[in-house]
């Protein structure tokens, strides 16, 4: 194998969707280690929370073509499993959204840290739990649905032929 | 300048979900996800004003629970609570992996139903 055998591999990849995948793999990652409260601690869990709120604006922002284009289509004739992964990431949209920012509300740690006094009370208290347990169900629906182009421009990235299986440069929110 | 407009467009649509979740928090529909009701059998209004009542009290106004206040199973709450804010534990990592574990069972379910509604049925002519 020459040195040059990789750099072909990686150029075969656009650079928007490489982008793409791993600000994606470093979401879910972020957000599985983060579900882990007793394995991170309170202060690890809250900032890796507060560093998601970024990724996930990131994240809508570089699918936000997909969400127009799928929300103007549904009005129309559109395939049932698309409109399952639209109303899926909607839902999943809403309780990472809900989640991050009650998070931010009650942070006893990260926020107090930075001079923010903590927005406490049972309602924030109760939507962040409810809203974490939601999240992990529908994350792994939604990686579920997007497995093919996980893992197509997986294979692509790490593969060993990646001039035989092309990935296209995804739309998979 | 096309991802920074699309980048206003998100964070627009998550201030929406924001506002929402604020809303939610003033409705009457407050309590289906309040934290109130996981404590059955404390009533505010009768309250004795022992240690225990005055600690959940506390807990509902600020969120938290006084250590010196909190007693039975208050303290083991809070002693459970303390030991997550030391950082990482890795004594702990089994609630990592069954994380890693239920979120990759699920995933693989919905693949595998995905799969099997994708796969041609033989002998039916497609559209």
């Amino acid at each position: 194998m020459t040195a040059a055998a990789p750099a072909v591999r990686r150029r075969s990849v656009p650079r928007a969707t490489r982008l793409d995948f791993w600000v994606d793999a470093a979401i879910a990652l972020a957000w599985v280690l983060d579900d882990s409260f007793r394995f991170t601690g309170l202060t690890v869990h809250e900032w890796i929370g507060v560093a998601l709120a970024p990724a996930l604006l990131v994240h809508l922002a570089l699918h936000w073509d997909w969400v127009v284009r799928t929300t103007r289509r549904l009005v129309g004739t559109f395939p049932a499993r698309e409109r399952v992964r639209w109303a899926v990431d909607l839902c999943l949209l809403i309780a990472m959204v809900l989640c991050v920012a009650s998070g931010i509300l009650v942070s006893r740690s990260a926020m107090p840290a930075i001079g923010w006094k903590p927005l406490a009370g049972p309602f924030w208290n109760g939507l962040h739990g409810t809203a974490a347990d939601l999240t992990v169900v529908l994350l792994a629906v939604h990686l579920g649905l997007n497995w093919r182009w996980i893992a197509s421009v997986s294979r692509r990235l790490f593969g060993r032929n990646p001039m035989r299986r092309g990935a296209t440069g995804g739309d998979a929110l | 300048m096309r991802f920074l407009r699309h980048l206003l467009a998100a964070a627009a649509l998550a201030a929406a979900v924001v506002g929402m979740g604020i809303a939610w928090g003033h409705s009457p529909l407050a309590s289906v996800v309040s934290d109130d009701h996981r404590r059955d059998g404390f009533d505010p209004d009768r309250s004795d004003g022992s240690e225990r009542d005055r600690a959940e009290l506390d807990r509902r106004e600020t969120g938290r629970l006084e250590t010196d206040r909190a007693d039975g199973s208050d303290r083991a709450r809070f002693e459970r609570e303390r030991r997550g804010d030391h950082g990482v534990s890795l004594s702990n990592a089994d609630e990592l992996a069954m994380t890693v574990v239920s979120t990759g069972v699920l995933m693989t379910g919905v693949i595998v139903i995905d799969r099997r509604r994708r796969r041609p049925v033989l002998g039916r002519p497609q559209p």
